[in-house]
Order: C-alpha cells, then structure tokens, then sequence
C-alpha cells in the first residue's frame, strides 16, 4: 500500500473530481495534501469553492496543508508573476511537497519546471490516470471516455501526452 | 448489488475508498459515507446515510481501532432495518470482543495472525446468507480484499 503523500495543484484535482477518481487515488497516495493558495484558487469560484469544502469533508485522506517556506514561496512567486501569471497555487504547491517530501502533482507546465528544478518527483493528471490503468482500477475504453470528458467540460491536457497515452493501452485517439 | 460501507474511524475510510474504487471497477454499487461522519462532531445518522442505508442489500463493517457513535448507528439501523438486509462486520480482535455482543453472529475476527481462519469464518458467515449466488460470490471477493487492505494497512 502507498506510503507516500501528494501534494496536487488545482487543475488536477479538479481533473480528477470531475471523473469521480479521488477514492481511487488511495492506491496511489496515502494523503493528499491540498496548499492555501490551491484553496484560495478554487474558492474564488463559487462552484469549486462549494465542491472543495464538500472534498475536505468527504475525504478523510484530503488535507489542508499550510506550514510552508514563505521566504521560498516569495521568491518564487516574484519569479513566476514576472512571467505575467497570478496563480500561486504551483509555487506552494512544488515548496510543500518539497517539505513534505511528497510527490507533486501539477498539470502546468511551469509548475512542472520548478518541480524538476527541486528535484521532486512529480506528475500530472494523465500520468494518474495511466496508473489507474496499470492498476486495472480503470479500464482503457472508459480512460478514453474520461478523456473526452474532461475536454467537453474544458479542462486543458496535452493532446499529444493524450493520445500517446491512448495508443499505449490500445485505444484510438481523441 | 448495492453495498453499505460503515467503516469504524476516520483512519478506516481508506480502507473503504479502496474497496469502493475496485468494486466501481467490478460493477457493484458501494457507498461510502463522508468521513465527517466520523468525527466527534457527528452523533446522529443524516437522512442521506439512511436512504442509502434504505437502499443498499448488503452493510459490510469495516472496523479495525474502535468504532464511532455514527458507525454503530449505523450497524444498529443495519440490523433493524429489513429481514433481507445482511450485514457482516469486519473486525480487528482488538474490538471484536465488544462488538459480538452488540451483533451475536454477525461479526468476523481479521486476526492478523490468522487471515486463513477469518476468510474461512467469512466465507462460512455468507453461505448462510440468503444473497443471490453471483451476488454472494462477488461479496465473498470483496470481503477478502477487505481482509487483505486490512492486514495490510498500516498501524497507527
């Protein structure tokens, strides 16, 4: 049974609650660490903010986390605003997991460089659901069809990271 | 088949979500109430719990450090519900005493020790059920996984 944490960014958390997959990240993660400024992201929108109180009474093994490097995050952050970006959810994101010594788990690809850069390990929506795969907790015709869902509601994934994840379980493409 | 899952704890709900991600997978219906349903907090089941209670054909208990106040209502409600509701509780010996005598002959012991035993005991336990055969072969695989994620969860 898994014995590490994750720490998991807005985007994929809200990837996954969409495909109704969050009991089954207990195969994967024995915590799922959920940082401040995630939650703030997702409670600026009134639909997730009601779904995300929902998730943290739902689930015992989603958790708020808020002791972090507020020194690494400043610094990071001015980097990362410097690009022209508000979201300071992959920052804290990367420096908990980092703390944490927790797997990262972030869908942008910023937040991805930086996890690199702290040499996390770290993955995103697509490398879950292929597990889940591996795992025989999802069936490759059904990976498909959550694949096309989370595009019909608009979430954003690499068409190409998609596909080649079709083409491995033996599905057609999107 | 639709599948209740009062787990004892907070700590036990892994153990159901578990269960609940296979048998969504399998095709099986298993609800798993909220975990703060567990808390202090918590002392009276909430109407959904009981529709869901209402619903289901099978309650299986999943207990392994102690049991909350909500748990055993539900477990309660289980047995006083309906004649062709089963229940079956999972136990771990540390709290299996004090639970056979509130559920005389509904209760099985996950010894660590002795998994072979427990799964025999389980196997035995819903034989007796009157369940529909594919039915009761599907909660006999469950069971066991349940004994296995039981082992082999961690101790606090």
């Amino acid at each position: 049974m898994p014995k590490r944490s994750a720490v998991i960014d807005s985007s994929c958390i809200v990837s996954l609650d969409v495909l109704n997959l969050l009991p089954q990240l207990t195969y994967l993660f024995e915590n799922i660490y959920i940082p401040k400024a995630v939650r703030r992201e997702l409670y600026d929108v009134r639909s997730t903010r009601d779904r995300l109180r929902a998730l943290l009474r739902q689930y015992a093994v989603i958790r708020r986390c808020n002791d972090y490097d507020q020194a690494a995050v400043n610094i990071l952050w001015a980097e990362r605003h410097s690009e022209g970006s508000k979201d300071l959810g992959e920052v804290e994101a990367v420096v908990q997991a980092a703390k944490l010594g927790a797997v990262a788990v972030v869908d942008d690809p910023w937040g991805r460089e930086l996890a690199a850069r702290f040499r996390l390990d770290y993955h995103g929506t697509l490398w879950i659901l292929e597990r889940l795969c591996e795992l025989r907790l999802l069936f490759p015709a059904v990976l498909r069809e959550h694949l096309l869902t989370l595009r019909a509601r608009g979430r954003r994934f690499p068409l190409d990271a998609a596909n080649g994840l079709l083409e491995r379980v033996g599905e057609q493409g999107i | 088949m639709k599948l209740y899952i009062a787990y004892g704890t907070e700590a036990d709900q892994v153990i159901a979500l578990r269960l609940q991600a296979l048998a969504a997978v399998n095709g099986l219906g298993v609800y798993v109430p909220p975990a703060y349903t567990r808390r202090p907090s918590a002392t009276t089941l909430e109407p959904q719990a009981l529709d869901r209670l209402m619903e289901s054909d099978v309650v299986l208990g999943v207990i392994t450090t102690g049991i909350s106040n909500t748990c055993r209502q539900e477990l309660d409600a289980a047995r006083a519900f309906a004649r062709k509701k089963d229940l079956i509780v999972l136990a771990d010996p540390a709290v299996a005493l004090e639970l056979q005598d509130h559920f005389p002959g509904k209760v099985v012991v996950i010894d660590p020790a002795n998994p072979a035993q427990a799964e025999q005991q389980m196997v035995q336990y819903l034989k007796q059920t009157e369940i529909e055969q594919t039915a009761r072969a599907a909660l006999i695989a469950l069971g066991t996984l349940a004994l296995g994620l039981m082992l082999f969860a961690p101790q606090e």
